[in-house]
């Protein structure tokens, strides 16, 4: 009577890695992905002690006669901005900026979509509908427009824009698990449990969420990506963080009208790029080794 | 026959609102299972066992009807007294691997039914489980690993390990054996037999395999599209059935007496099992039986006992019954 | 013919022939305004070589070859081309196209007549007397009379329009009451007969010839401007050198024809056809200037410096940069803490980098008014950069550690910002920035509310100090913010409008800045650079800093 696929799914998770620490066999887009975030992450773990410069300090020298200093000509490695401030140092704090947006309003997003998920899927009803008819309320306002709506009403600021970031993202995720806990909720092993007399927490806390796990790492991941990517819109167009603060997206917009000194733009393009690489490199991976394929929110 | 009776059943319905109109998968069940019993409950996929036994544990909601478990409504049962009478009915489901948590060790697993009923410090707990591992064949060490390194047969020991946990006096065994190796099947059927000796348990077995039931039931229940058409003592049943039903479920099963095996006749029905939200008029097997009259078309047959406690619904059963062996 | 006569009077000036002196005599003999004359002469022996010192009024102009197409593109967004309302670069600096006025202003943002053949000044200074010239026509051919002038300017000085000029004659008799709505009409505007315009003031106020001379006094004709109700806007009709084609809002951009019965129509303008686009930012006008798509720029190329290092390492012979009146500042709010205290005031000004202004195209005089305006005293001691100065003022003033937040206003870049940011830092504020979606404009006065200072860019409309004191600094002035105001510089800003003598009159608003300096309401930063890139085949392309160029007097080899 078995009518829930998730147990497999899971099985395959376990198996999957079981497989791979007996093979010991690394999956190259795994592998990858995993040097790539772990690079950006050190970045932004370490910036203080990598960072050659303070990334905000507009250096007296730091503009040559007829503007900032190129990459490789000065004592600046990667040149000087528009105001003299020392761009690898801005690199590298802007990894911060980065990271700390693929996770923290990525987790909250994700804590949000587990709970609208899980209460929707698992209790049905008219929690089901009033939260699944938020959700997808949420959802067809076109996330990008959304998060600048929220930015022109509240102001810019690092937690604004994690709010918008959250906002715009946490219904893709609650889709996914809305429908991964309703084929979760009829697997015989949560009856077994609902006849052992666990309340529905219990249940939902001990059963339900443990299952939800390999989805939403690989979810995660994926989203990292599109937080990563969506801040730097924001940022280009002057959305974003409040500078000073290198963003790496803020950098880029900054630099939209000094199109003769383009390594302004080109080295956070690189660094977006390659980062947003990364997480996707890494979501893939995880996918591959974990679980289905996994819907994400889109620009 | 003066055993205490442990679960009464009494005239349980349950319908689900669907598409093509209502679906009665339970219509007006009544039986009782004494304590120390095992009642089987058989027919074919779509019948309404597995519902009535999740009507019993309350896992589904009836419609209406009332079960009655030593003494106490389940169906109007508080949240407290629900939780009281969890302890005291288990189930065993069909499927090992999709009955236990994929996740969560054995250890957890088995820990779990203490853990919920908050019973014992987590040393104690541990100690219940390596004891139950050990009452259902399995070496204690074993509850480090995770379900998916266990064969079927030993998942569902595990599972019975988890159902016997909390000391139940009612197990549901919901097809316990089916999803199972013919070779194991036999030790589990014999672990539950045991189990139910060495702790008194009380079973209500869900099957459709004849031959299972006829090796553990002591009474068996037939049903067929949502209602009981006979229910009688095991032996009873299995050398006098009455419905033609029963009789055609029989002719499938070869007869371990080779006298009777040899001169039975195989019964093959006709057509299909009708649709539950729109069964046939009056008797419901009507349409398949060779036996059917007018009367059959109109008049649904009442369930009705002779003296000897043999209860079918037929409007033309098969003949006397024939004095068979020691009647519970 | 009186323009003949002035034209050989200055073609004397020019080729030295007269002195000063005799040149007054003689312009104040051909009925040439007291207040004019100084402009007339300042045109006139700025002009040299092959510049025709000439009637047509406006920068210098050569004789050119007439036909083809010129084209220009601005940044911004085009809404409307009706002179009182008017206020987007593409729309205000194209005005002077379609419509002429009374007055015009040199290269040297004198004014001298225009549609005017002669502008009479009262002894008492407060009557002015204008004679149109006969048979200038508007682009529906109707000839320009006086009570056109009349209807224009009262059109611009009400209250329905709005325009920001509402307030620019005020001194004429009944201004006050029309302004308010009590009349109908502004009875010191007088039309005397069909070519003689009479503006009665209560005052003197030597800036009306200048006041005349700016856009939204060019004359329009009332037929039009009534019939055609809000398609005026994109639909102007007036004198000017040339006349509105098509006008193409989905594609940002108008075609105007050659206008010739245009005034000067025998000589200007050049070109045949006018293509001006808008909705280009810089660093596109740039590149079409440079791939010959484009013959002209008509952003401000310093706001995208790495352009400007480029051209400036290439020594391309058509960029330029020219001096502006475009004001930068950061305004204090005066009236809290720190900035209530004169010495903290004093303390930012000592605590900004002056020469780093220079990155941003800010010529950073530390004046407030802008080189080349009167009333500018390049001897006036200005605030150096002088951190330790401004640390122990700040010190004195018990300013220390005082957090700070700056907005980046909406079209900001943030840099400037920035730049202030590290340099108030280093002398102990802690400065924080915050973007804020409303420009400076939708916040207004509310700005003291929500931020202690901010930053600020002035263009003058009209090229006299007199408008720095009643918009910017005087005490209540519209953009006014910074909630200061100082007695002395409403008086001397009074009694400055009044002065005939120019030089008397310079240095009343030279006393007006030495007194803003010294209580320093502001950051003084300077004046921006205006940088400029036309194509090769664009000849005498002109830029100056109140109407920016003159596509009728350019042309295309």
């Amino acid at each position: 009577m078995s009518t829930a696929a998730s147990p497999a799914d899971v099985e395959e998770f376990l198996d999957g890695a079981a497989r791979a620490r007996r093979t010991g066999r690394v999956d190259p887009v795994l592998l990858s992905g995993c040097v790539i975030v772990g690079f950006f992450i050190v970045c932004a773990i370490f910036a203080p002690w990598i960072a050659p410069h303070d990334p905000d300090f507009q250096q007296a020298d730091g503009l040559n006669g007829i503007g900032p200093w190129a990459p490789f000509d000065s004592s600046y490695l990667l040149g000087t901005d528009e105001l003299g401030r020392d761009y690898l140092s801005r690199l590298i704090y802007g990894a911060r900026v980065a990271i700390f947006i693929a996770i923290v309003p990525n987790a909250i997003a994700m804590v949000i979509a587990t709970l609208v998920g899980v209460s929707a899927g698992y209790f049905r009803g008219r929690v089901d509908t009033i939260l699944m008819r938020i959700t997808e309320t949420v959802m067809v306002l076109p996330a990008f427009l959304l998060a600048l709506a929220l930015i022109s009403v509240a102001g810019s600021g690092l937690w604004v824009v994690v709010i918008a970031l959250v906002l715009v993202s946490w219904t893709y995720a609650a889709r996914v698990v809305y429908g991964e806990v309703l084929r979760i909720r009829e697997a015989t092993f949560i009856e077994a449990a609902r006849a052992l007399g666990a309340s529905s927490w219990r249940i939902i806390f001990r059963h339900v969420i443990p299952q939800l796990r390999g989805l939403l790492v690989t979810y995660f991941t994926l989203n990292a990506a599109f937080m990563v990517l969506t801040e730097a819109g924001l940022g280009f167009l002057g959305f974003g963080i409040q500078p000073p603060t290198p963003s790496w997206g803020a950098m880029i917009g900054a630099s939209r009208d000094l199109l003769f000194w383009p390594w302004l733009i080109i080295l956070p393009g690189v660094c977006l790029a390659l980062l947003g690489m990364g997480f996707y490199l890494l979501g893939e991976g995880l996918q591959r080794r974990f679980g289905p394929r996994v819907p994400t929110a889109r620009l | 026959m003066t055993a205490e009776v442990l679960l009464s059943v009494t005239n349980l319905t349950k319908h689900f609102p669907g598409r093509g109109g209502t679906v009665r998968a339970v219509d007006n069940v009544s039986f009782s299972i004494s304590r120390g019993e095992t009642l089987a409950l058989v027919g074919e996929s779509g019948s309404g066992k597995s519902t009535t036994a999740r009507l019993v544990l309350r896992l589904l909601e009836a419609t209406s009807g009332a079960v009655e478990f030593d003494g106490v409504d389940v169906l109007h049962a508080g949240r407290a007294e629900l939780r009281t009478l969890r302890r005291q009915m288990q189930i065993v489901f069909q499927d090992p691997y999709a009955s236990l948590d994929p996740v969560h060790r054995v250890e957890k697993a088995l820990m779990e039914p203490f853990a919920i009923h908050g019973i014992g410090s987590r040393h104690e707990q541990r100690a219940s489980v390596a004891s139950l591992l050990e009452r259902v064949g399995l070496d204690p060490a074993m509850g480090r690993r995770f379900p998916s390194e266990f064969s079927g047969g030993q998942r569902q020991r595990i599972a019975i390990a988890r159902a016997i946990a909390l000391e139940p006096s009612l197990v549901v065994c919901d097809e316990p054996v089916s999803a199972l190796d013919v070779s194991i099947q036999a030790q589990v059927l014999n672990l539950l037999r045991r189990l139910q000796i060495d702790l008194g348990l009380t079973y209500l077995f869900i099957s459709h395999d004849l031959s299972v039931v006829r090796h553990i039931a002591d009474r068996v229940a037939v049903m067929y599209l949502g209602e009981i058409v006979e229910l009688a003592d095991c032996d009873a049943f299995f050398s006098n059935p009455r419905h033609p039903y029963s009789l055609s479920l029989l002719s499938a099963v070869p007869h371990p007496d080779p006298v009777v095996e040899r001169s039975r006749d195989r019964i093959v029905l006709r057509g299909d099992l009708p649709s539950p939200s729109n069964p046939p008029s009056g008797c419901r097997f009507r349409t398949r039986c060779w036996k059917a009259e007018d009367i059959c078309a109109t008049q649904p047959p009442l369930l009705a006992a002779d003296a000897r406690g043999h209860a079918v619904a037929c409007h033309f059963p098969e003949g006397t019954t024939r004095a068979s062996g020691s009647g519970l | 013919m009186k323009d003949e006569e002035v034209r050989r009077v200055l073609e004397a000036v020019e080729q030295g022939h007269l002195d000063r002196r005799t040149f007054v005599q003689r312009a104040a003999a051909l009925g040439v305004g007291a207040s004019t004359f100084g402009a007339l002469a300042g045109t006139a022996v700025a002009s040299s070589g092959a510049v025709l010192a000439s009637p047509i009024p406006g920068p210098p102009y050569k004789r050119g070859k007439r036909g083809g197409v010129g084209s220009v593109a601005w940044p911004d967004k085009t809404v409307t081309y009706d002179p009182p309302l008017a206020y987007d670069l593409g729309g205000y600096y194209g005005l002077a196209n379609f419509f002429r006025g009374l007055m015009a202003f040199d290269g040297k943002s004198n004014p001298q007549l225009d549609l005017a053949s002669s502008m009479d000044i009262s002894g008492d200074g407060k009557r002015y007397r204008f004679k149109l010239k006969k048979g200038v026509t508007f682009h529906n051919g109707r000839e320009v009379t006086a009570s056109d002038f009349k209807y224009t300017f009262e059109r611009s000085s009400s209250k329905q329009i709005g325009s920001w000029v509402q307030g620019f004659l005020t001194s004429v008799q009944g201004h006050a009451a029309f302004a308010a709505g009590k009349t109908k009409q502004i009875p010191g505007i007088k039309v005397i007969d069909k070519y003689t315009l009479e503006l009665r003031l209560t005052k003197p106020d030597v800036t009306i010839p200048g006041v005349l001379a700016t856009p939204p006094f060019f004359v329009l004709p009332q037929e039009e401007v009534k019939k055609q109700g809000k398609n005026f806007t994109f639909n102007p009709v007036g004198t000017g050198p040339f006349k509105m084609e098509k006008w193409d809002k989905g594609g940002s951009r108008y075609t105007a024809v050659r206008n010739p019965d245009y005034v000067y129509g025998k000589t200007l303008p050049y070109f045949d056809e006018l293509d001006w686009q808008w909705n280009v930012p810089e660093t596109l006008e740039y590149l079409r200037v440079k791939s010959g798509k484009l013959d002209a720029t008509g952003g401000n190329l310093g706001s995208a410096p790495s352009i400007v290092a480029q051209l400036r390492a290439s020594k391309n012979p058509d960029y330029k940069e020219w001096p502006s009146f475009s004001i930068q500042w950061f305004e204090l709010n005066t009236t809290q803490a720190p900035f209530d205290d004169v010495r903290v005031r004093r303390a930012v000004n000592y605590a900004v980098n002056k020469p780093r202004l220079q990155s941003l195209f800010i010529q950073p005089t530390g004046h407030f008014f802008p080189p080349n305006l009167l009333g500018y005293n390049p001897a006036l001691k200005t605030y150096g950069y002088d951190p330790e100065k401004a640390k122990s003022l700040l010190k004195q003033a018990g300013a220390t550690g005082v957090e700070l937040t700056i907005p980046i206003l909406d079209g900001g870049t943030g840099r400037i910002e920035q730049l202030l940011q590290q340099d108030l830092q280093q002398v102990g504020f802690k400065v924080k920035l915050v973007k804020d979606q409303a420009s400076v404009y939708d916040l207004g006065s509310k700005l003291a509310t929500k931020y202690p200072l901010w930053y600020k860019g002035w263009g003058m409309g009209l090229p006299d100090p007199s408008e720095l004191v009643s918009s910017l600094i005087g005490t209540g002035a519209p953009s006014n913010y910074s909630g200061w105001g100082n007695k002395a510089i409403d008086k001397l800003g009074g009694q400055a409008t009044a002065i005939t003598n120019r030089g008397k009159r310079g240095s009343t608003y030279a006393a007006i800045e030495k007194i803003l300096l010294a209580e320093a309401p502001f950051i003084f930063l300077g004046v921006s650079t205006w940088v400029t890139m036309h194509s090769k085949r664009l000849q005498n392309f002109v830029w100056e800093p109140v109407l920016y160029e003159h596509w009728d007097r350019s042309w295309a080899s």
